[in-house]
Formats: structure tokens, sequence, C-alpha cells
């Protein structure tokens, strides 16, 4: 126990679909995270439509710059979290756009979800365009913070490359302590959340488990393995076809929670 | 940073740890995690089959029923598909509209044995297609299931008896399918056997799908095409305002010139 790491730390892993790998398409997922002075966590992860077909290139690209304009942001000062958001996102956008004219293709090739984090163990603000989620864990409660976007059809969904991502947009902010972030593409949407009455709620014995776990990591090389490994098992990576990413975060740390 | 009044989020439930096993490494604990797998997305298809007296000629109606079967054993190859295809057939023929399946699983879906008969009732079909999948989104909505944009297949060989362009049944049946179109609330196809008036078919269709001729004793073919198409439906995902990229219907059939 004296060994487990002191937060914040972040660690996670993806992997590609079972149809993308018969396919021979890469994984179209992405992550990417930043601490700024010690004391805060940005994290953005994307997906990339599996109809866009260089939505990999799009999904890396996005995750970097949302990230790095926050980072920078914060650098000069900014500390409002919803301006920050949206410069993030509206960053990463822009640079989709330049990226299509290098890569001399339409932007919609580059089409992908992002989902972006701002955390400390203040509070947690988040961005969130397309599908994936957002769980957190406090003390004693463990709730979802940004769903699934919610459309008609199962296969559609809002990417940033749309000329509808600002009708998509959703920015939500929690000025409650949080202990632990999980953020996660709709892959592994299947195995982490339940729908209720046209609402999704986190899963309870996906959660604590991999929360629990998540308090206990010595080192976060290892943890990002033992991620990955997680989503090949037979049980997660049966539960969708789809590219799986999985990052989690870790806050805060009481004594009473490593003994749980 | 900046404190701000917290966004309306979903409430929260209790964090209840008691269930899990605690003395062992932290990799044992990422072993107990478990699975919610809730139901799959579903991708309701209703089969409209024109059962008039025509249909009896060349063995028309033979072949509609061996495809239906073909149709079934092709979709359960699929390991995705078969769990997630919804199947339906309602028939018009004999003056009459019968749903003679209900939605089931392509899994429990048993092939109907469908006989030819009387007259044509294709706009009183349609109307009570397009009804019967919006009561089947209804329930999926009412149980917590997500679903693809729902398809309404309709297979002719002749023209309507129950309405004639311009009446105020056409002009109804018309303006249903437009309306489903414009705002996209299913995906209608129509396939005309021979000696089907593709014409009509053509001013009834909206302009962005108009019908598909069937190629001479091609059912099996089509079937092929179809059970393909909700194999890639099941496993698509697109922008909004767009469609899912379907094979080329070139093999069995040809769309006429508008």
């Amino acid at each position: 126990m004296t060994n487990t790491l002191s937060p914040p730390y972040v660690f996670g892993a993806k992997i590609p679909g079972r149809g993308h790998q018969i396919k021979g398409i890469p994984c179209q997922d992405a992550y990417y995270s930043e601490f700024f002075q010690s004391s805060h966590l940005i994290i953005a992860i994307a997906d990339g439509l599996g109809s866009a077909p260089r939505s990999d290139l799009g999904a890396q690209c996005v995750v970097e710059s949302a990230v790095n304009a926050v980072t920078a942001l914060m650098a000069e000062g900014l500390t409002d979290s919803r301006l920050l958001l949206r410069a993030g996102i509206v960053n990463a956008r822009n640079d989709l756009f330049k990226k299509a004219a290098m890569e001399i293709c339409h932007v919609r090739e580059l089409a992908c979800t992002i989902l972006l984090i701002i955390a400390s163990q203040d509070g947690i603000a988040v961005a969130h365009v397309g599908d994936g989620a957002i769980v957190v864990k406090g003390s004693g409660f463990i709730k979802i913070i940004s769903e699934p976007e919610n459309l008609e059809y199962a296969n559609v969904v809002v990417p940033l490359t749309s000329d509808e991502w600002e009708k998509s947009l959703r920015i939500h902010e929690s000025a409650e302590p949080i202990d632990c972030i999980a953020a996660f593409t709709d892959g592994l949407q299947n195995a982490a959340l339940k729908k209720l009455n046209a609402t999704y709620q986190p899963f309870e014995a996906f959660f604590n488990p991999l929360f629990s776990y998540s308090l206990k990591i010595e080192d976060t090389d290892t943890a990002g393995n033992d991620i990955r490994e997680f989503l090949m098992s037979e049980k997660v990576r049966g539960s969708s076809d789809d590219d799986m990413t999985l990052v989690i975060s870790v806050l805060r740390k009481n004594m009473d929670q490593e003994i749980v | 940073m900046k404190k701000t009044i917290p966004s309306s989020v979903p409430p929260a439930y209790p964090f209840t740890p008691t269930n899990i096993q605690t003395g062992g490494t932290a990799k044992d604990l990422l072993s107990q995690v478990d699975i919610a797998a809730p139901e799959q997305p579903h991708c309701a298809t209703l089969l409209l089959l024109d059962t008039s007296g025509s249909m009896v000629e060349s063995r028309k109606i033979d072949q509609l029923n061996e495809g239906l079967r073909f149709l079934k054993d092709e979709i359960l190859k699929d390991e995705l598909a078969a769990s997630r295809v919804d199947i339906a057939v309602v028939t018009f023929g004999d003056g009459a509209v019968k749903a003679v399946h209900p939605f089931t699983s392509i899994q429990d879906f048993q092939p109907p044995l469908l006989s030819a008969n009387g007259d044509t009732p294709m706009g009183e079909a349609i109307l009570q297609g397009v009804d019967l999948i919006e009561t089947r989104k209804k329930i999926y909505r009412d149980q917590g299931v997500n679903y693809y944009r729902p398809w309404l297949f309709m297979i002719t060989d002749g023209e309507p008896t129950d309405m004639k362009k311009g009446d105020p049944k056409w002009a109804m049946v018309k303006s249903t399918i437009e309306d489903c179109e414009k705002n996209g609330k299913l995906l209608f196809f129509s396939v005309g056997v021979e000696p089907a008036n593709m014409t009509l078919l053509n001013d009834l269709m909206p302009p962005s799908r108009g019908p598909i001729k069937l190629r001479q004793g091609n059912f099996r073919e089509m079937f092929q095409w179809l059970s393909n198409s909700q194999e890639k439906i099941v496993k698509s995902d697109i922008g909004p305002g767009e469609m899912v990229k379907l094979e080329a219907p070139n093999g069995w059939g040809e769309i006429p010139a508008k």
C-alpha cells in the first residue's frame, strides 16, 4: 500500500475494434493528456467516424490540439474553464481544417468526436461533441458527468467537423471534489453504461472495481498495460465491435479509500 | 480554476464498494469488473410484399417465399446482424392488407408461406407499414433500446388498385412518403417485378430514391443484397444527414432513368 502512487495521475489505453481489424482499418480512437503546474490535468479523447477514411489522423490531431491550446491559455493566465474549454474545442476544429488542407482531402474524411476535460482537486469541467462519456467518482457517489449525445439513430453521431457541431457541444462543470475520472469512447458504452428512462447511468459493477483498482496502482505504465489487457479481454471486447479507449485519472485519495 | 455554478448533471447514485474482494493485487480488482451489456441496438426492417393474383405467374410467389427463408439464413451468418436485425412482414393482396408476421428478432423470424390472389391495395399497405414502423420505434424508446433508421422494403409486380394518381388516397400516400424521407423517419425502398408499372412507382417514390426494377428471376440476388445491406447498417457510424454506403443493386436490379 505504501508503494501506491500519489495523485494526481492519469493512465489509459485504446484498442482497435474487432470490426476494424477484420476490415484492416486502423484504430480510429486517440487520447492525450498534460498536467498544468502539477495541479491541473487536461485530458482529451476522440473517436474517428468509421465512415471517414482518415479519421484516425483526425482523432489524433484534435486531442493534441485541444489539450495544447488549453495549457497554452492557462500559462497565459486564463482561468475561466468555459472559455478554456471552448477555446480548446475551436482550436481543435480549426486544426482539422488545416490538416485536411495538408492532406489534400475534404475535412469530412477526418471526422471525429471529442471529449475534453480540465480537472483538479477543486472540481472538473468538460466539453463534449458526439458520443462517448465521462463518469466520475466522489466521496460516496459515482455519476455520469457527460452523457453520449442523444440522437434518434444508433449509428448517427455529430462529429466536430459537422456544421452542426455547436448544437452538439455540451459543457458541464462541477465544483464538488472529485476523486477519480473515467473517460471513454462509445465502444465501451455497452459495457459501462445502462439506459434508464432515456438517460444513461453508470453501471455500478463496472466502475466500483475499476476505480478501486485505479486507487491501488503503483505505476502508470503498468496500469496502462493492465487497461489494455482489460479492454482486450473477451468479456469487454465482446461487448462491442468498435474501437475502445478508456482513460482514468485519480485526483484525490484518502487512506480509507485505499483500505476499501 | 475558477469555481463556477455547476450546470445540471444527472443525479448520482451511492457508491457501494462492499461487494468487491479487496485483499489481492490491484489487478485482481480489475478482474472483478462486470459488464452492463445492455440490449443491442436494433434495426427494424418491414417487408411490404405484393401477394396479388399476378404473383402466381412465373413462380414469383414461390421465389418470394424461398427468398424469405434465404434472407433469414444469410443474415444469421453475421453475428452482429443476427443480434440486431428485426423483421416484420406485411402483405397486400386479395383486396386486404395483412400483418402476417409481427416484428421479431431475425433469430425468431418464422418465414411465412405466402399465397397469391386478388387485387393490390398498395396505398393502404404503405400507410399501414409506416404506422407499424412508428409503433416499433416507440416500443424501442419505451424499452430504452437504441435503434437504427428503420427500413420499409416494398416488392410489387403491379400497380395499386386502391388509388389512382391524383386521387386523395394517392395524395395522402405520396405526402406520407415525402414526410418520411424529408424527416428521416425511415428508409423506403421499392422494387418493381415485371410487369410492375415502373412509371407509376417512379411518380410515387421520392426523387432521392427511385424504384429499382428487378432483373428477371433475380429474387435471391435481391435478398442477398438486402442481407448485405443490413450487415452494413448495423456496423456503420455516420454523421447527420449522411447515408450508409450500400452496394449498388447492379447485380440484380436497374434504376430507371428519371
